[in-house]
């Protein structure tokens, strides 16, 4: 009986509703409306969030090592406050950082190097700490950062840049040299190079405050995240109970607020130590006086209950059928927005025959776009991608570059033919990779099993087909896995998939493009960009018999040390030249994010930062839900 | 009977270890995903991957990992008895949750259970007392209704129909037994009666069968010469020996429950032991999948034990040395 209630089932219901969620993309795609925020809002009401299942990743939701987007949302939104922060707002405005903890954006020394805050007076922890935040508790944070134990998600934003921040972390030095304080309310960090977007790393969540009476009782992944301490308007409920007096004491109780299990639970309620005056209404509005976030295992059932009020907002990635109901009766409550994330996939620039850049061109101009586009939903799930950094975190700059574009994005077999004559692939000068090469296939290509990654297969398949490229693309479980080993000599990657980290192009170049991000184990810089000789040793990677690969780390280098829109500009050249001369993916969506809502929110906002409902701002009419 | 029983503990012990050697060899020797890399998150460079290894114990050889799985199984962990150690994603202990998830899962079951015996068995009897009337293609029709429905179909609908469109029973989720009892047994109906259909349906067509041979029996035509009333004929004798089979099937069937309904307990969203360890297989949380493995296989290898040592007192030829 297991049989019939196992796997095969299961991957029947996954297809089916891959399938209703195309039709229900492309149904909202007509209704379906962008947002800055409008509406009558009313104080009170819990927000009830129902998602799939809880994935926190190793950081198990400690802000210190969290590597996800939608704990960021409840951190920035809701929980906890750094020195700068975001408006939690849809749009460019929502991408830049403002003063949240700091009096003001900070002031940064004339050669670039020194950047100093002053904290605001009153910002007090909730309970159990019930004390006023001090610059010492953010020079814990980075200690914590700098601690190898916590396993903090994002330390390459700090380690090289903080100066004596990597000794700490090698434990070299008990202190980190570069950050100083004077009295309670001033920090200052010296920096190893001018960085131009050391604003939005202050503002990430691992950079907000933490009492060490507590933080040093859980230095081990994960530990933390379940005694977060607020600094922002709410906190997790059951914190009141908690004893701080030891580390004994203190683990004695579990609050109630947070379960980081899979099928676990957030319950947030209002934090007595928040005092709005500390804070702006640009940035958090605090109109709902709580939030749950639940799991509920069946994704038709979070939207059906959203249509009814049970559930006011949903973190359901897939979107099945019954949001098409959602986008046609409720036309106000589908929300969608710029994503900030590229889709794309991955050349091996160290392996055959992606190792020849004309070869990657020749995929660039071949591939049907338009059908990856369809096939993952149509307009409502991005726009066609003709570069690597969103158009969102440029400023709107490159919104129309695409110097692989093709008539209707369906690809082009005569540019292709051509680029792929001048390969070294193609001696015979015909246009196809030669049949006799090992290069030319079948080239090795993981994706993941789950549409629409296992949709794409055909239209990628057939695509290089035509220019002599034979593909094996094999659906795993978790395409990651091979991937992110360099020795596995994976030519082409067909799952890569980049979200922002914060506003600023820096968070897809230095991880993706960086030489000297590349890692022997869980590596996502797939091309392998900028790897040297050295490096594909220890990695026990094949290299190009031409000795070298193309590298971009200088380029990199001198647009992070820029700022403003001379950084912008760069970056944007970058860009240009990553999608012309070095030609190591081929970018196909900038993805849109779709959030659903109940009719009983009755303002709704988009957090640009974190990418999903900007929960300090929206509001609830109480009197419409169901079962609160 | 008891040399007999504790021969077969002594093999339930032998089947219980080489499912750990299984086990440990397919999530711990061959996994499909790296622990430490699911965990890490990404970018983490060796340092980090070090030490989390070092913290799952992932950093020592392969026998001295499944010494220390099978001592903590058997003899307890830090956590107690029976020693599952942690959860990677949660950094909690399993062994709790595990118990208070199975709870879930065996209101599930038992329910279920008994909504199936209740429809299936008097479906299959009367069906094969009224062969070929219209009662017996009604009743043949609805099994073969419930046996190509697929669960998550079937749930579905029930959903739609009974919760989203009748308004008639609430949807998904769980209430405790002490928030409400009486929401509670609402909140189980259509779990209870979804899972049950698919089983019933078998049952239905397993008892028919096994009660159209045993009518037809030697046995059954001395029983009727000897007097006895068709309603004792039938109570007496061709339902024992017709039932014997579904003791069987009602043991394994059961035990496999145990192991959690995934497609149950994912369209109904009761966090039970089935949607818990799919969570855990997507999220690469090994020790969870194999706290619920090997909780089931241990669960399922007993019944079966259980099964059989309830054979023989139902079935008078069944006798054991």
């Amino acid at each position: 009986m297991i049989k019939r209630e196992g796997v095969v089932a299961h991957r029947k219901m996954i297809r089916v509703a891959a399938i209703l969620t195309i039709l229900v993309l492309m149904t909202a795609a007509c209704s379906s409306k962008k947002d800055e925020g409008t509406g009558k809002p009313k104080t009170g009401g819990i927000f009830r969030v129902q998602l799939k299942t809880f994935r926190w990743g190793g950081g198990g939701f400690d802000p210190s090592s969290t590597y996800s987007a939608y704990s960021w949302t409840l951190y920035s939104n809701l929980m906890i406050r750094s020195l700068l922060g975001y408006r939690h707002v849809a749009g460019d405005a929502g991408n830049q950082t403002i003063p949240d903890l700091a009096t003001d954006n900070g002031t940064v020394s004339s050669d670039g190097l020194t950047w100093t805050f002053k904290i605001k007076p009153g910002v007090k922890f909730s309970p159990p700490i019930n004390r006023a935040v001090k610059a010492s508790d953010i020079v814990y944070s980075f200690e914590r950062i700098a601690t190898p134990s916590v396993a903090a998600g994002y330390s390459f934003y700090y380690l090289s840049t903080i100066v004596g921040m990597q000794d700490f972390y090698d434990k070299k030095a008990t202190k980190i040299s570069g950050i100083t304080t004077t009295g309670d309310d001033t920090i200052s960090f010296k920096l190893t190079q001018p960085t131009g977007d050391f604003n939005y790393r202050v503002s990430m969540p691992a950079a907000a405050p933490i009492p060490p009476e507590v933080g040093k009782c859980f230095e081990k992944q994960g530990e933390y995240g379940r005694y977060v301490v607020s600094t922002g308007p709410y906190m997790f409920d059951g914190m009141a109970k908690l004893d701080p007096t030891s580390c004994a004491t203190l683990k004695a109780t579990v609050p109630s607020g947070f379960d980081p299990s899979p099928t676990g639970h957030v319950k947030l309620i209002r934090n007595p130590n928040y005092d709005p005056a500390t804070d702006t209404k640009e940035s958090r509005e605090n109109f709902i006086d709580g939030l749950t976030v639940e799991a509920n295992s069946n994704v038709a059932d979070i939207f059906a209950k959203i249509l009814k009020n049970e559930v006011d907002g949903e973190i359901a990635n897939e979107t099945p059928d019954i949001l098409q109901k959602a986008t046609t009766t409720l036309k106000n409550q589908v929300h969608t927005n710029e994503g900030d994330r590229t889709w794309y996939f991955s050349m091996n620039l160290t392996t055959p025959p992606f190792d020849d850049i004309h070869v990657r061109r020749a995929v660039n101009f071949i591939l049907d776009k338009a059908a990856l586009l369809k096939l993952a939903g149509g307009s409502l799930s991005g726009v066609i991608a003709g570069h690597y950094f969103p158009p969102s975190i440029l400023a709107g700059r490159l919104k129309d570059y695409d110097p692989f574009k093709t008539t209707n994005d369906a690809g082009d077999l005569e540019k292709a033919k051509a680029e792929m004559k001048q390969s070294k692939y193609d001696k015979n000068k015909d246009g196809l990779c030669d049949p006799g090469l090992k290069a030319c296939g079948p080239i090795y290509s993981p994706t993941e099993q789950a549409p629409p990654f296992s949709d794409y297969i055909p239209t990628v398949k057939n695509g290089f087909a035509k220019i002599g490229l034979k593909m094996n693309i094999a659906q795993v479980a978790d395409s990651y896995v091979p991937a992110n080993k360099p020795a596995n000599n994976i030519a082409f990657f067909m799952g890569g998939g980049w979200g922002k980290d914060y506003g600023d192009p820096y968070t897809f170049a230095f991880p993706l493009f960086y030489g000297p991000s590349i890692l022997c184990e869980n590596n996502s810089a797939y091309s392998l960009l900028g790897e040297t000789r050295k490096q594909a040793k220890a990695c026990k990677n094949q290299y190009p018999a031409s000795g070298s690969v193309p590298n971009a780390d200088k380029k990199i280098d001198d647009c992070s040390a820029l700022a403003g829109e001379a950084r912008l500009d760069c970056w944007a050249e970058l860009d240009k030249y990553f999608t012309e001369n070095v030609v190591t993916w081929i970018p196909y969506r900038f993805a849109t994010n779709v959030d659903t809502v109940a009719t009983t929110v009755t303002k709704y906002v988009f957090d640009q930062f974190s990418g999903y409902t900007a929960y300090a701002h929206v509001s609830l009419d109480t009197s419409k839900q169901v079962g609160a | 009977m008891l040399r007999y029983i504790v021969r077969r503990l002594m093999w339930v012990g032998l089947v219980v270890i080489i499912i750990t050697m299984l086990t440990f060899l397919i999530f711990y020797v061959i996994p499909p995903t790296d622990p430490a890399i699911s965990f890490a998150g990404k970018n983490q460079g060796p340092e980090v991957l070090a030490l989390i290894r070092k913290r799952f114990g992932l950093d020592q050889p392969v026998y001295v990992q499944y010494g220390r799985f099978v001592k903590h199984l058997f003899l307890g962990d830090e956590y107690g008895w029976p020693g599952f150690g942690f959860s990677y994603a949660s950094q909690s202990p399993i062994r709790g949750e595990l118990f208070k998830r199975l709870g879930i899962t065996l209101q599930l079951a038992v329910g279920g259970a008994i909504a199936w015996l209740i429809i299936g068995i008097p479906i299959g009897i009367v069906s094969a007392l009224k062969r070929r009337s219209l009662t017996d293609r009604a009743a043949m029709g609805f099994a073969l209704f419930g046996v190509s429905a697929p669960v998550f179909w079937l749930g579905l609908m029930a959903l739609y129909i009974f919760w989203y469109r009748l308004h008639l029973l609430p949807g998904t989720g769980y209430i405790g037994f002490g928030v409400s009892p009486w929401q509670w047994f609402t909140h189980w109906i259509m779990p209870w009666l979804v899972l049950a259909l698919l089983f019933a349906a078998f049952y239905a067509r397993m008892v028919r069968g096994n009660m159209i041979e045993a009518m037809s029996e030697d046995y059954i035509r001395t029983a009727r010469a000897k007097g006895l009333s068709e309603r004792r004929v039938i109570t007496r004798h061709a339902m024992r020996s017709s039932l014997t089979p579904v003791v069987t099937m009602f043991g394994l069937d059961f035990g496999g429950l145990i192991g959690g309904a995934i497609v149950t307990e994912s369209v109904f969203n009761l966090r039970g032991l089935g949607s818990w360890v799919v969570d855990a297989v997507f999220s690469g949380d090994i020790p969870i999948v194999i706290a619920v493995t090997m909780f089931g296989a241990i669960t399922i290898t007993l019944l079966n034990l259980f099964v059989d040592v309830i054979y023989a007192f139902l079935d008078p030829r069944v006798r054991y040395s």
